[in-house]
């Protein structure tokens, strides 16, 4: 009687889209349905080892790739290495094919820098300069509006990935657009306007961007956009307040370059671990994009001057 | 028996909380005997199921029970 002999070899591969447990589950799953045995399976590598028929590897890698786990290539395995934050500058920068929703995103925030800075301008000429400590706002004024560009940037950024921001990339995503937001917020208004509407203000900007950039991944990510808009709206309100008269504008210059740098951070993450969006998948034209920025700036610039004043504020 | 007849029936479930919990979702409860279709929503926790063997909706529960998830 002739046998029939199978040749079980061990296979490792590294796939990209492994987020969670159950990711580890579907993959498991997948190599179980085929006769094979998971030997080792990490979410956070992708790294998956198993055991299987030789015959069957074909069909369990068409299985993942079905279910939207792939191997990595070599593109893959180069972007997933932090050290090529430096790749991705200089991509940026010479507006490469595969920055291009980024690249898209920069020629809207020229623009964008330009419309606020029209409308701040106006602003400042029309109502505040002629109050009699008019030019104490114009540090501020400044400021609001590169946090104004920044923020519509960034939220552009992390919403033209969508649904496919996995649960533990959302979570990061909802906390750094609740976060930094809200501090840069908060800071502002709580140096012009004092702890109580800076909190407000900066709290309230946070947890709706927190929010509203978190929820793609579901109901952890905009619970954690709105703890960090929280906590952020009220710290960045008490930094300045604490710091009224230690250097606040010096102070504030280098938490706004911090804060810039954490949300190119969050850029570069979601380009890391996602992949190249096309700028088809913005969902923005210049005109909304920069429309966005002068409403956002004017009307931190309204808050600052017409709103209510602590006891203790800068100007 | 059901029969030939399909029955569409919504359950409320606790836990999901990405696409990959939909996947899983949908990949357990179509290997249920009886299940025509399925559709998960990880947002609203919704599992859309369409079955025409009228003890396959037990079986659904456990299936997703056992991968952790809580039918309310």
């Amino acid at each position: 009687m002739r046998r029939r002999v199978t040749i079980s070899n061990e296979y490792r591969l590294e796939l990209r889209g492994m987020t969670c447990g159950s990711c580890e589950r579907i993959i498991e799953r997948i190599v179980g349905r085929n006769g094979g045995q998971t030997q080792e399976i990490d979410a956070n590598s992708g790294v998956v080892r198993f055991t299987c028929d030789e015959n069957a590897v074909s069909r369990i890698k068409k299985e993942f790739s079905d279910k939207g786990f792939v191997e990595k290539s070599e593109d893959d395995l180069a972007r997933g290495n932090p050290e090529h934050i430096f790749t991705y500058i200089s991509d940026i920068v010479s507006a490469a094919k595969n920055v291009e929703a980024e690249a898209l995103l920069i020629n809207y925030s020229v623009a964008g820098i330009l419309a606020t800075g029209f409308a701040l301008a106006a602003a400042y000429f029309l109502m505040i300069s002629k109050a009699a400590n008019g030019s104490a706002y114009v540090p501020f004024l400044f400021l609001s509006g590169l946090c104004s560009v920044s923020i519509i940037y960034s939220y552009n950024n992390a919403k033209c990935y969508g649904k496919n921001i996995s649960c533990t990339n959302g979570m990061m995503v909802g906390m750094i657009m609740g976060m930094i937001p809200g501090f840069m917020v908060g800071a502002i208004i709580g140096a012009t306007n004092g702890m109580f509407m800076g909190s407000v203000i900066g709290m309230a900007v946070g947890i709706v961007l927190g929010v509203k950039a978190g929820k793609s991944c579901g109901i952890m990510g905009a619970m954690e956009g709105v703890m960090a808009g929280l906590m952020a709206g009220i710290m960045g309100a008490m930094t300045s307040v604490m710091m009224l008269n230690d250097n606040l504008i010096a102070f504030l210059l280098i938490l706004f370059a911090v804060c810039g740098a954490m949300l190119f951070g969050m850029s570069y993450l979601l380009h890391r671990e996602i992949g190249a969006r096309d700028g088809s998948s913005l969902g923005t034209s210049m005109a909304k994009f920069s429309a966005s920025c002068a409403a956002l700036g004017l009307l931190l610039a309204l808050i600052m001057f017409l709103g209510p004043k602590g006891p203790l504020t800068f100007i | 028996m059901l029969g030939d007849v399909e029955v569409e029936k919504t359950i409320n479930v606790l836990g999901m909380h990405c696409k990959s919990c939909k996947i899983l979702i949908e990949d357990v409860v179509l290997e249920v005997e009886g299940v025509q279709g399925v559709e998960a929503d990880f947002e609203s926790g919704k599992v859309v199921v369409k079955y025409s063997d009228e003890n396959a909706m037990q079986k659904i529960k456990d299936a997703i029970e056992k991968e952790g998830y809580h039918i309310k």
